[in-house]
């Protein structure tokens, strides 16, 4: 028992430092990647809850077979075979919260998240339509053309943010600006903004507005800036269908 | 800020879970310390372990949370909570069954009421 509670303790003090560590790279070039860091304290908190349950029981599970009219040589048995048992549990357990953070952490952009938005760019450009799985903008969050550049190949001036007129009051709550050719939205909203992106890409920025049909939408910057020779991909935010 | 907001948010969630799942114990009839202890310790392997995998999928839109998602990751739980209580009490296994059943349909029941989430 206290060999276990010693493999358990260590086991939550790695993970504890490494979420710790991890938070604190990734929350550090990017207020986007925040969540991450919350995700990884959160998870360590919830597996010392988890650790405490799975006690709870092994504790409980002793208690029962003394309980029990077993010989002294069977009860020991159980008691082996629930050890065994619970360090499985454990380690299952504290292997999922380490391999999930691994996996966030390895998997780009962001230096982590997977980003809805980065694969349907990569998988529209340089020519299509589509449409992006739900996401969540947090208060205060702001996404950059910036952004995407490392990870779809794409150009900052290639790369523009459109409010769709689905979004009514919502719209207001996302700023959408376009600084020095780079356009970037940020929320201004208490709550979170649950929303998914339509995104239309072109070959060339030749007549914009009409081979993209922004004319419904909101699309500050992009008949001015968006390149000539590159392609123009508008990433339009709207409210998901359900 | 966030995170003190989150934190407390899923504190109630597994407070008022304990809670009513306790409730539901005590109304079939479970009201030994063993039983009391066994559901307070299953809800805390569980019920973290389930909202960690929806906020996870909250930040990584892995799938589509809905009514029909959430049922399933429910039924889960149930079986997951039943495992647990049926190696507990070897000799009770049909009123675990009903007990875990009974308690995570009526937690279930009361997080919509409580909280309506909009799928």
């Amino acid at each position: 028992m206290i060999q276990m509670n010693k493999s358990i303790l260590l086991g939550l003090f790695l993970v504890f430092l490494s979420t710790f560590a991890f938070a604190d790279v990734i929350s550090s070039p990017l207020d986007f990647a925040m969540p991450i860091g919350i995700l990884a304290i959160m998870g360590t908190i919830l597996l010392a809850i988890i650790s405490a349950g799975i006690g709870i029981i092994y504790y409980l599970y002793i208690r029962l077979i003394k309980r029990t009219n077993l010989t002294k040589e069977q009860k020991e048995k159980y008691k082996k075979s629930s050890k065994k048992i619970i360090k499985i549990i454990a380690i299952v357990f504290i292997g999922f919260f380490v391999l999930t953070f691994l996996w966030i952490i390895l998997t780009p952009p962001h230096g982590g998240r997977p980003n809805p938005i980065a694969s349907g760019l990569k998988s529209t450009a340089p020519s299509g339509i589509g449409t992006t799985q739900e996401f969540l903008m947090n208060p205060s969050d702001e996404i950059s053309a910036e952004d995407f550049q490392n990870n779809t190949g794409l150009d900052v001036n290639s790369i523009f943010f459109c409010k769709s007129n689905n979004l009514g009051s919502t719209g207001e709550m996302l700023i959408i600006s376009s600084a020095n050719n780079i356009s970037s939205v940020k929320s201004i909203a208490t709550t979170k903004i649950k929303l998914n992106a339509k995104i239309i890409c072109k070959q060339t920025n030749l007549d914009t507005n009409h081979t993209l049909g922004l004319a419904n939408f909101s699309c500050p910057g992009i008949i001015e800036y968006c390149g000539d020779t590159q392609p123009c991909c508008a990433i339009v935010l709207q409210k998901p269908n359900n | 800020m966030e995170l003190i907001n989150l934190v407390l948010a899923l504190a109630l969630a597994l407070v008022l879970t304990i809670i009513i799942e306790l409730g539901v114990a005590f109304l079939l009839n479970h009201k030994s310390k063993e039983k009391i202890l066994a559901v307070v310790g299953v809800n805390l392997i569980t019920n973290p372990a389930l909202n960690f995998l929806i906020q996870l999928n909250s930040q990584l839109s892995m799938i589509q949370l809905n009514f029909y998602s959430i049922l399933v990751l429910e039924i889960m739980v149930t079986v997951i909570e039943f495992l647990i209580l049926a190696v507990l009490f070897k000799k009770e296994r049909k009123q675990m069954l009903l007990l875990a059943v009974a308690m995570n349909i009526t937690s279930f029941v009361i997080g919509l009421i409580l909280f309506q989430p909009r799928f």
